[in-house]
């Protein structure tokens, strides 16, 4: 009985030898920069504000693009939020044309049947971003079905939603997102190991005043 | 999802033990000797993951509220067996090189566990034990995105002091030290092997609630 703790004291002691923690490979998929510079925004804008047109499913489509961005982050580094008025928003994303029927997208083989795009627009400067992101996406002319027509705008909308994290690149590996014609319904590992450093590069570009 | 169901039964049950310690009458001869205390204090922990993306960076808890509710029955003196529910509650935050801290999410960390005090001279006493601890988070994001991981084993010492005025009080000084392995489901995920041995030393005042009478 009277060596009991000290017993315990050794268990213990042997519990807190046992192998330190290796940290694991954080090594980029793809180049993120803009022509050199680095933009992302930083801790004190966060959370991002997230405009979605109210028309069509846009909102489903943003909401669930921010949500599996901020998935992608472990430690902090970004968070998102939908806001209902563009005055206030620092990402404005909205259909170019034409509004695409909300129907349950087509889980089957992708089709590009749209096209997405995202303008950062620079002050005078050059270093600095004078207003919001500008996102807007696009029917293209072709045979797809209003299911794959959806399909096609949720994952071209997650593939904005990167450029307008600062993913200014496009990736070449078609099982990325950040591929010039996004393949896929999800970020991938390449896609998480990029905007992670990205995210803990210090950036050289400012974000827009508020 | 991955690895939420078998943590989530341990939680759920660690939680029903911890419940019924507290509400359960314990027997007549039992109840005339055991006395039921609580103490409040504060907890450092050390660094729960230690990584480098660019540059390295911590992610720690800080310090926080702790709360401890113990149940003790005499053995054979001057030894003493602990029954104990700890809960503590903090933020979970990343603290860079450059001195920027951002929050992750706050997080309630739950232990119960058995140790087995002795007496010593001078109104002093020391404990050792061992039992099961579980991270609680408020949200499921960041390191916590696929939750707290499973309930792990953690090891305990204490050291209390009764000041000669305080013990007809019940009151105590009690410096507790304790260590578990941290890894999250999100952290394996990210490439994690290891878990982080988190050493967590807490101060506290303790005070007794209830005595059994003599029989």
């Amino acid at each position: 009985m009277r060596y009991l703790p000290l017993a315990v004291a050794v268990a213990v002691a042997g519990v807190a030898c046992h192998e330190p923690t290796l940290p694991p490979n954080h090594t980029p998929a793809y180049a993120f920069d803009y022509f050199g510079d680095v933009f992302h925004w930083p801790q004190d804008r966060l959370s991002v504000r997230f405009f979605a047109d109210t028309r069509g499913a846009m909102r489903t489509y943003v909401q669930r693009g921010v949500n599996l961005w901020e998935q992608q982050f472990l430690y902090g580094e970004f968070r998102g939020v939908l806001v209902p008025d563009s005055t206030h928003a620092d990402v404005i994303v909205v259909w170019a044309d034409s509004v695409p029927p909300d129907v349950p997208p087509d889980e089957g083989a992708p089709i590009k049947a749209c096209v997405g795009t995202t303008t950062p627009e620079f002050d005078v400067s050059g270093v600095a971003l004078a207003g919001p992101i500008h996102t807007s996406l696009a029917v293209l002319m072709s045979s797809a079905t209003p299911a794959q027509l959806a399909a096609c705008m949720r994952r071209t909308v997650l593939h904005e939603l990167g450029h307008a994290l600062g993913l200014f690149q496009e990736a070449s590996d078609s099982l990325l997102i950040m591929n010039f014609t996004p393949w896929v319904n999800a970020p991938a590992d390449g896609d998480r190991r990029t905007v992670e450093v990205l995210y803990h590069t210090p950036p050289t570009i400012a974000p827009p005043p508020r | 999802m991955k690895g939420v169901g078998r943590p989530g039964r341990w939680r759920v049950g660690l939680v029903c033990v911890g419940w019924l310690f507290l509400s359960a009458r314990p027997p007549d001869r039992l109840s005339a000797q055991a006395s039921l205390s609580a103490s409040l204090g504060a907890r450092y922990s050390s660094t729960l993951v230690h990584d480098s993306i660019v540059s390295p960076f911590d992610i720690r808890l800080g310090i926080s509220p702790a709360l401890t509710l113990a149940v003790a029955l005499p053995l054979e003196a001057p030894w003493t067996a602990d029954v104990t529910l700890d809960a503590s509650y903090g933020a979970v935050s990343r603290h860079d090189q450059s001195g920027t801290v951002a929050p992750i999410t706050h997080v309630t960390i739950l232990t119960l566990g058995v140790a087995l005090r002795r007496d010593l001279r001078h109104g002093f006493s020391a404990s050792a034990g061992a039992g099961l601890l579980a991270y609680l988070p408020a949200e499921h994001i960041g390191i916590f995105r696929d939750g707290g991981g499973p309930v792990v084993p953690m090891g305990t010492a204490a050291l209390g002091y009764s000041p000669p005025l305080a013990v007809r009080r019940g009151l105590a000084l009690e410096a507790r030290y304790d260590l578990h392995g941290f890894l999250t489901p999100a952290l394996r995920t990210e490439g994690f092997v290891n878990s982080t041995v988190v050493h967590r030393v807490a101060l506290a005042v303790r005070y007794r609630l209830w005595k059994g009478s003599p029989p």
